[in-house]
């Protein structure tokens, strides 16, 4: 969960084509280098649910 | 349509350089050659250029310099590289790739440095690159210290143009010891300002092409640097990168262009000078094919680079699509040209004296297109992992793309650096531009042969929508399957299809005659792109041909440049309008204009 993606193969501009799959998962939009800015999956997962909690704040 | 400030300087260059043929002309093809022989860069050239303040070409004219619009910039540069490739590296363009970096990232103070020192004609070189990572930037080993106060450098960097004769330079360094892309930053470094005791210039690498450009590196040993040398927030070095790289390939490899306008020349000189079984070479229908095959090939580059050019203007947005498609696309398709035309030039490609000479100088230099800068393959493998993005958020719609992408010298926004961004996030209208094109068109406007590849292109753009939309983007990374890079290879070329069509479907909207608006050129094109796609001969009908042939010697007798550019070389016939007169080539049949001598200049 802490690794940096990195070391399981992902590279940068892998990672940039990553995101839009996430956005459609679910359906939000995030910005295109967030997993550059959260490299590892606990980081990330913390990143996208505070970003979907603002943005059922922000529909409300 | 007024000729722009720009191409007004382009004349002017042309002028100072003459005609680059004539034997006694001391900025010509005889002392460009010297220069290369002894691997030193071309000195008067050099000089030539500073009296002409080329430098000043790379700055923004709102920090004084006269960058404004990126496609004349490169007429310039191919200006340039049409004579000599490593002047225009070597003088020109590595400064301009460190401009590029320092507009878009550098403080104001930074800003103004740069633009003093570039304008007062002064280099500054640009150091990425590590023999280590090649474009595995991510990787970069040599390190930014930064502490209150200090930055320290150690490591070194490698195959760096012009490093030792340089004023400053761009460094690209590692700021964090963690892997990713937040780990790295750029230095705008003044070499007045370094202890020369706490670094080093590693020896010039000698190299098979570009002989003159003095490629050297550098190696820091705890060297402290002022914390004003960190451009932007240390962290974002590799998006910088990535931002500003979008002008810098899309516009370096379309300078390009130039080299094979000359190889063309040489090709066509030197078969029309010979006769060979009874008559001139240019007269065999082979040769004549081969000439037509590389000119058409000339016009895709020219069509595609410009295009995407003017899309850094216009779609900022898109561009971190076309640049790679820019970069994979074109120099594959010069560098392929030079050599097919290698067969025309027979044993001269391969001598080093005598009127040919130049080309197998050329055909050296030529080579860094596909990996200085970044490697084609690069391009290609970045492109990989947008395709089902792009499939399901682009490819559907009808592509719909502003009039200013396709049209030469149409008024262009502002050149928007901020605007620039890391990904496309699947958003590019381009390639879609061309099945709504083939629609605008008027029944029985389009030659039966445009329509018929035109469409193969347009629904192989639904095919590669279909077997795009649902690829595991988990499978397209570096690892990815060698077969699928084939996917990318068939949407750029949807890609350069449609660039070529709308931008001859907008010149069908002028009222005069021009060589962009006639429809054979855009065939011919096709043909060859058609050809790439399987299963067709490379070789062109011999109407289109004979129309492509006709061309390239009407405009070497009229010393016109043979791109899609409107400006002639000849300065006398440079209207004020803008506009070089145009009228088709009357004759189809081979040897009209060209079977007598006196049609060519004497080779």
């Amino acid at each position: 969960m802490n690794a940096p993606l990195a070391d399981y193969g992902l590279d940068s501009l892998y990672a940039l084509a990553i995101v839009a799959d996430i956005e459609d998962y679910l359906n939000i939009s995030v910005d295109a280098t967030i997993m550059w800015d959260h490299p590892t999956v606990a980081g990330l997962a913390s990143a996208l649910a505070t970003q979907v909690a603002a943005d059922q704040v922000a529909t409300e | 349509m007024n000729p722009t400030p720009g191409l007004r300087r382009l004349a002017r260059l042309e002028r100072e350089f003459g005609d680059p043929f004539e034997p006694d002309n001391p900025l010509g093809f005889n002392r460009i050659l010297a220069a290369d022989e002894a691997e030193a860069m071309f000195g008067r050239g050099e000089q030539a250029l500073a009296e002409f303040g080329l430098n000043a070409e790379f700055v923004p004219s709102r920090l004084g310099g006269r960058l404004d619009r990126l496609d004349d910039l490169v007429e310039i540069m191919r200006s340039v590289y049409r004579r000599d490739p490593c002047l225009g590296l070597g003088y020109g363009a590595s400064s301009f790739i460190a401009g590029v970096n320092i507009w878009l990232a550098g403080s104001p103070q930074q800003q103004r440095f740069a633009a003093d020192l570039l304008c007062s004609g002064r280099r500054i070189a640009v150091a990425y690159h590590e023999l280590a990572h090649g474009n595995d930037m991510a990787e970069t080993e040599c390190r930014a210290g930064i502490e209150p106060g200090r930055i320290t450098l150690n490591g070194r960097k490698e195959v760096v143009t012009n490093i030792q004769r340089s004023e400053a330079f761009v460094l690209f360094a590692r700021t964090a010891a963690q892997p990713g892309a937040r780990s790295h930053a750029q230095l705008l470094i003044d070499k007045a300002a370094l202890d020369r005791s706490r670094f080093g210039y590693l020896p010039r690498f000698r190299t098979m092409g570009m002989r003159g450009v003095q490629l050297g590196g550098i190696e820091f040993r705890d060297c402290r640097v002022p914390e004003s040398s960190l451009m932007g927030r240390p962290g974002y070095g590799l998006e910088t990168a990535l931002r500003s790289f979008q002008i810098t390939r899309t516009t370096l490899v379309s300078m390009f262009c130039g080299v094979l306008d000359t190889g063309l020349r040489v090709a066509l000189r030197h078969s029309t000078g010979r006769r060979l079984y009874g008559g001139p070479v240019v007269d065999m229908p082979h040769v004549r094919s081969v000439i037509a095959g590389a000119y058409a090939d000339l016009l895709a580059a020219d069509c595609f680079a410009s295009v995407a050019t003017r899309a850094l203007h216009v779609l900022p947005g898109e561009t971190a699509i076309y640049a790679q498609a820019v970069k994979f696309f074109v120099s594959k398709i010069l560098i392929r040209a030079m050599d097919e035309l290698s067969e025309v030039l027979g044993a001269h490609f391969y001598v080093r004296d005598g009127e040919a000479a130049i080309f197998q100088k050329l055909l050296r230099d030529i080579q860094p297109a596909g990996f200085g800068h970044a490697a084609r393959a690069a391009c290609q493998v970045s492109l990989l992992s947008q395709l089902p993005l792009l499939a399901r958020r682009s490819w559907p719609e009808p592509g719909i793309v502003p009039d200013e992408l396709f049209v030469a010298g149409m008024a262009l926004p502002p050149l928007a650096f901020g605007d620039l961004v890391v990904s496309a996030a699947g958003r590019e209208g381009l390639s879609g531009a061309l099945t709504s094109g083939i629609a605008a068109c008027r029944p029985g406007l389009l030659r039966p042969d445009v329509a018929e590849i035109a469409e193969h292109f347009a629904a192989d753009h639904q095919l590669l929508t279909e077997s795009c939309r649902d690829l595991d983007v988990a499978a397209l990374g570096i690892s990815a399957d060698p077969r699928a890079y084939g996917l990318v290879t068939r949407y750029v070329r949807v890609l350069v299809a449609s660039a070529c069509f709308e931008t001859w479907r907008r010149a069908t909207a002028t009222d005069h005659t021009t060589f962009t608006k006639d429809q054979r050129w855009l065939a011919a094109v096709l043909h060859r792109l058609r050809a790439a796609a399987g299963n067709r001969p490379r070789s062109l009908p011999p109407e289109l041909a004979d129309f492509l042939v006709e061309e390239a010697a009407h405009r070497l007798t009229s010393r016109r440049g043979l791109c899609l550019g409107l400006l002639p070389f000849d300065t006398h016939r440079f209207r004020s309008d803008g506009e070089t007169p145009w009228r088709p080539p009357t004759s189809t049949r081979p040897s009209s204009s060209l079977g007598s001598s006196s049609a060519l200049p004497r080779t």
